[in-house]
């Protein structure tokens, strides 16, 4: 059945640099037909998009489908409308599900899932090494084949420097990237907060700086070593970011990724020990946040990835010690990120940016603008709007954030997927 | 008990009911009933055996009370009580409708209680609920030969079966005000006054 | 029996200072606590001991009161000491180990802490492994929580008793120079302390190995050294902390002989405090390892007034809990 057309009218298009005049966007069979004054179109639904911003529809480098395996917690037809509500058209989905996709199976399995459903494009990243042991690689020529858009072991360190070589080099013949997260499990210990004055206040083991840091510094030799795109899949220190600018300037072929928690919370939010600000990589000091922010303005890091991570009721209602990592954040990215940019911390083009330019340079798709004939995967945003996430907006299967039931500004009104609506707020 | 450091600190809405010269016109009769005061074991003792009675206060007012009651039985009958405290905070019944409360003051007895005569001093006996705290405490640290209750002013408005063996003053307070002694920096008696009840 | 009264004091004047006295809903820790709060709890702990060396050591305070002791971490003697404190008061005891591990694999501690709800309890006093479960059960159960030490984080009753025991032997604490040694980044009596002697206004010093002294630890408000001897140059009390290999993994010092010769209170080591200075441990003490036995067993330790002294504290902190969930609305 052919989608009615459909007419966003006064809607402010945002180019990539700032957000233009209003103007009109029609869009028919999938495309952008027309940008521009005055558009009609006796067949098409209008809709009133005065005071909105058109965007690109935003890619997000990061978030756990948990299917197959862990169904209860997510699973990819709950992500694809957690993610459309959050302005997504594209995700890529973690390795590090049950079993993991190290193999081009389960990469298959998880494509067609998405595509049965077809509401968001998702873009598996398959294991970099076998069952995700961190031992002998993983058949990434197979699982590109089959649409892998990267390889990594999602969050298991990657402990062999040798390994991560063979990778990349690897990977240099398919053209893809290896995703890490950057941490010395060894200097980590078994901490679970940041290390400084809040974990001694709280009696909580800390993850010092450093035990990421190191790991980024060797993981760009490395991938200088093997010519080939590494990411750092998310960056929480003053000192990473410096590292990882370095590099770039030095043209090694680095890109990074930011989480909205790190841009907008520090250590001191744990003095509740709430166990839905475990993260995989903690909250940093207000110093690495500065810093952070600054990466993100200056082109250091290229993008915002949700870090989305459902976990089950079962594995939050514990000793913070004993509780599952992680946030779902896919549909309140937005909404966090534009804090920053209300508190001024952030250009509005920066952020926007970081969340349709950057991503999709890293894995290096074609960037798409809004202009007449570009694929319609576009997202309408309403800057100001209210909202919260609560029982009913909630489109995860889990609920696990501390942003559940608390004032919300900006949101995504609209998404558009190969210009079928597949969001409306 | 309320301290007035000066005559200013008087509540605008305090009545006088026992000025200094009141009490101490009530003191000395007390002390002389006190010495009148006959006690179970007596018919069995001969007077120069019989034992001295302590003197408890019930912090903080009965405790003030005590003092000034052992200094006019010192200088009327020449002999000094021994004087005790007791404090009843943690034997109240309210504890669970009125929260916890600074605990007044620290309870002290002059020595065993086992085998003692106690007199109970209070300066104001209302309810009688502080009395049955009282006795529960000084059960608690023995057997005493009997114990007597004296108050230097009783308002009435007695909730429990408790009656004072010998009342200084009696006085008429309406159930919805408070009747309260009044002592100087030193804790040396000054007035009993009555004022409305906080609402 | 004891005479309750000490001789030239007159009855009358002893009357203690009033202050009105804030509800206590949980003792989470002793960083929440006003100066004049602790001051509050140790004077009440100060009428529990007089209480306490009575022939009738009951007092019906806490009668209809039930009082549940959760120990997810096994401490026999802590959990003793909360049980006698309950049973002193007269309130109705009841007890719940477990350990953190089978909890863990199987119900959530949420879960676990609803079912003991629901026996109905005042007061549950919970020892986990992990800081802040009993920041998590307080969130989570309608009772007051009273931490008797979670994780590294505080353990307030052992800190209130240790400064219990301070204020008895030393009278008023601003400008006394305390040493707290040992494993600090470990400790939880050791973050109860600097936080409630500091408040106090006593002057806090931490040593021990840098390996045990966590990071930024002066920004609590105490002074930290790498080796013992500035710390306890001078001080009026020494308190020594637990080493606990078996927690703390074997990274921390090369071995218990070589922690005794360059952090270990020995005879030589006492004498460079004030003369007279207090002895303090927490228990349970590794004699040769962080204290000399000669010094342990010395005219100067008050280990065992501590122990004592922790009944009383632990009544006041259960009777001021409890009366301050009477002010709350029923159910």
């Amino acid at each position: 059945m052919a989608q009615q057309p459909l007419l966003l009218r006064q809607v402010q298009v945002f180019d990539g640099e700032g957000v233009a005049a209003p103007s009109d966007v029609l869009v028919a069979r999938g495309r952008i037909v027309a940008v521009g004054q005055g558009l009609a179109a006796d067949d098409a639904e209008v809709v009133a998009g005065t005071g909105l911003v058109l965007a690109p529809g935003f890619v997000d480098l990061r978030a756990c489908a948990r299917e197959p395996g862990d169904e209860h917690e997510e699973d990819l037809v709950s992500l694809s409308d957690a993610a459309n509500a959050g302005g997504f058209t594209a995700v890529v989905v973690n390795p590090d599900t049950t079993p993991g996709n190290d193999d081009h199976a389960v990469t298959e399995l998880i494509l067609r899932r998405a595509r049965e459903y077809g509401r968001c494009d998702v873009l598996p990243q398959g294991a970099l090494s076998h069952r995700l042991k961190g031992e002998t690689l993983a058949p990434m020529g197979e699982m590109s084949e089959a649409g892998a858009v990267c390889f990594g072991d999602g969050d298991r360190p990657m402990t062999s420097p040798r390994l991560l070589r063979r990778a990349l080099e690897y990977a240099r013949g398919f053209d893809r990237p290896i995703f890490t997260h950057a941490i010395d499990p060894d200097l980590a210990g078994t901490g679970a907060i940041h290390e400084g004055p809040w974990s001694t206040r709280l009696g909580m083991r800390g993850i010092p700086a450093a035990a990421e840091h190191v790991i980024v510094a060797r993981d760009i030799a490395v991938a200088q070593l093997a010519n080939s795109r590494l990411h750092f899949a998310r960056v929480t220190t003053a000192k990473s970011v410096a590292l990882i600018r370095a590099a770039k300037a030095e043209g090694i072929r680095v890109t990074a990724s930011v989480t909205p928690w790190h841009l907008t919370l520090t250590d001191a939010a744990m003095v509740d020990y709430d166990v839905n600000l475990k993260l995989v990589a903690p909250l940093r000091t207000e110093v690495d946040r500065q810093a952070l922010l600054a990466g993100l303005a200056d082109g250091t890091i290229d993008a915002i990835c949700s870090d989305h991570m459902p976990v089950n009721i079962a594995g939050k209602a514990l000793e913070f010690d004993y509780a599952a990592p992680g946030a779902i954040a896919i549909q309140t990215t937005l909404a966090q990120v534009l804090a920053c940019v209300r508190a001024g911390e952030l250009p509005l083009a920066v952020a926007l940016n970081a969340l349709t330019k950057g991503p999709r340079r890293v894995l290096q798709m074609p960037v798409t603008r809004v202009v007449a004939g570009a694929v319609a995967d576009l997202t309408l945003i309403d800057l100001q709007a209210p909202w919260t996430l609560d029982a009913k907006s909630n489109k995860s299967k889990s609920r696990n954030t501390i942003l559940w039931d608390q004032p919300l500004t900006g949101r995504t009104v609209l998404t558009l997927f190969r210009g079928k609506v597949v969001w409306r707020a | 008990m309320r301290h007035l450091l000066s005559p200013q600190d008087l509540p605008a809405d305090a009545r006088v009911l026992l000025d200094r010269a009141a009490i101490d016109a009530v003191l000395a009769q007390m002390a002389k009933d006190i010495q009148a005061m006959a006690w179970p074991r007596d018919v069995e003792l001969a007077p120069a055996e019989r034992p001295r009675p302590w003197l408890c206060g019930i912090q903080r007012g009965g405790v003030a009370v005590a003092r000034e009651l052992a200094e006019v039985i010192a200088r009327d009958f020449g002999w000094t009580p021994q004087l005790g405290a007791i404090d009843v905070t943690l034997y109240r019944d309210d504890t669970w409708l009125k929260g916890p409360r600074a605990v007044e003051g620290v309870t002290r007895l002059p020595g065993d209680v086992n085998g003692q005569r106690v007199l109970l001093v209070d300066d104001v006996l209302y309810t009688g609920r502080t009395i049955r705290a009282a006795l529960n405490v000084l059960m608690d640290f023995g057997r005493p030969e009997a114990v007597r209750l004296v108050v230097m002013a009783d308002r009435g408005g007695r909730e429990l079966p408790i009656a004072a063996d010998l009342v200084g003053q009696r006085l008429e307070v309406a159930r919805n005000a408070s009747a309260e002694l009044c002592v100087d920096g030193q804790n040396r008696l000054q007035s009993v006054i009555v004022r409305p009840k906080n609402p | 029996m004891q005479p309750q009264v000490e001789p030239g004091q007159t009855p009358g004047t002893d009357s203690l200072p009033q202050a009105p006295q804030e509800p206590l809903r949980h003792l989470l820790g002793l960083e929440h606590l006003s100066a004049e709060q602790i001051v509050q709890i140790l004077d009440l702990a100060a009428q529990m001991k007089a209480v306490n060396s009575r022939r009738i050591k009951k007092l019906p305070t806490l009668r209809g009161v039930t009082v549940l002791t959760f120990f997810v971490e096994n401490s026999t003697r802590t959990r003793m000491s909360f049980e006698l404190a309950a049973k002193r008061l007269s309130a109705d005891t009841m007890s719940f180990t477990a350990s953190s591990s089978s909890l863990a694999k199987g119900e959530t501690l949420i879960d676990t802490a609803r079912n003991l709800e629901a026996m109905g309890p005042d007061i549950v006093i919970i020892r986990h492994s992990c800081s802040g479960a009993p920041a998590l059960l307080a969130r989570t159960v309608n009772c007051g929580i009273v931490n008797a030490g979670d994780g590294s984080h505080e353990h307030p009753t052992q800190g209130l008793l240790d400064i219990f025991t301070l204020r008895e032997r030393l009278g008023d604490l601003r400008g006394k120079k305390v040493a707290i040694v040992g494993d600090i980044a470990h400790s939880r009596v050791a973050r109860s302390n600097i936080f409630g002697l500091q408040k106090l206004g006593a002057d806090v010093h931490v040593a021990g190995p840098a390996t045990m002294l966590p990071p930024a630890i002066e920004q609590l408000g105490c002074t930290a050294w790498p080796r013992v001897e500035p710390a306890m140059e001078g001080a009026d009390a020494i308190m020594m902390l637990r080493i606990q290999r078996e927690r703390q993994g074997n990274d921390l010092i090369p071995s218990s002989h070589e922690y005794h010769r360059f952090f270990g209170l020995d005879e030589r080591r006492l004498r460079l405090a004030k003369p007279g200075a207090l002895v303090m441990h927490p228990g349970p003490m590794n004699r040769g390892v962080e204290i000399a036995p000669e010094v342990a067993d010395g005219d100067q330790s008050v280990i065992l007034q501590q122990v004592e002294n922790g009944v009383a504290v632990r009544m006041a902190v259960l009777y001021l809990v409890a009366a301050s969930r009477g002010l709350e609305p029923q159910g």
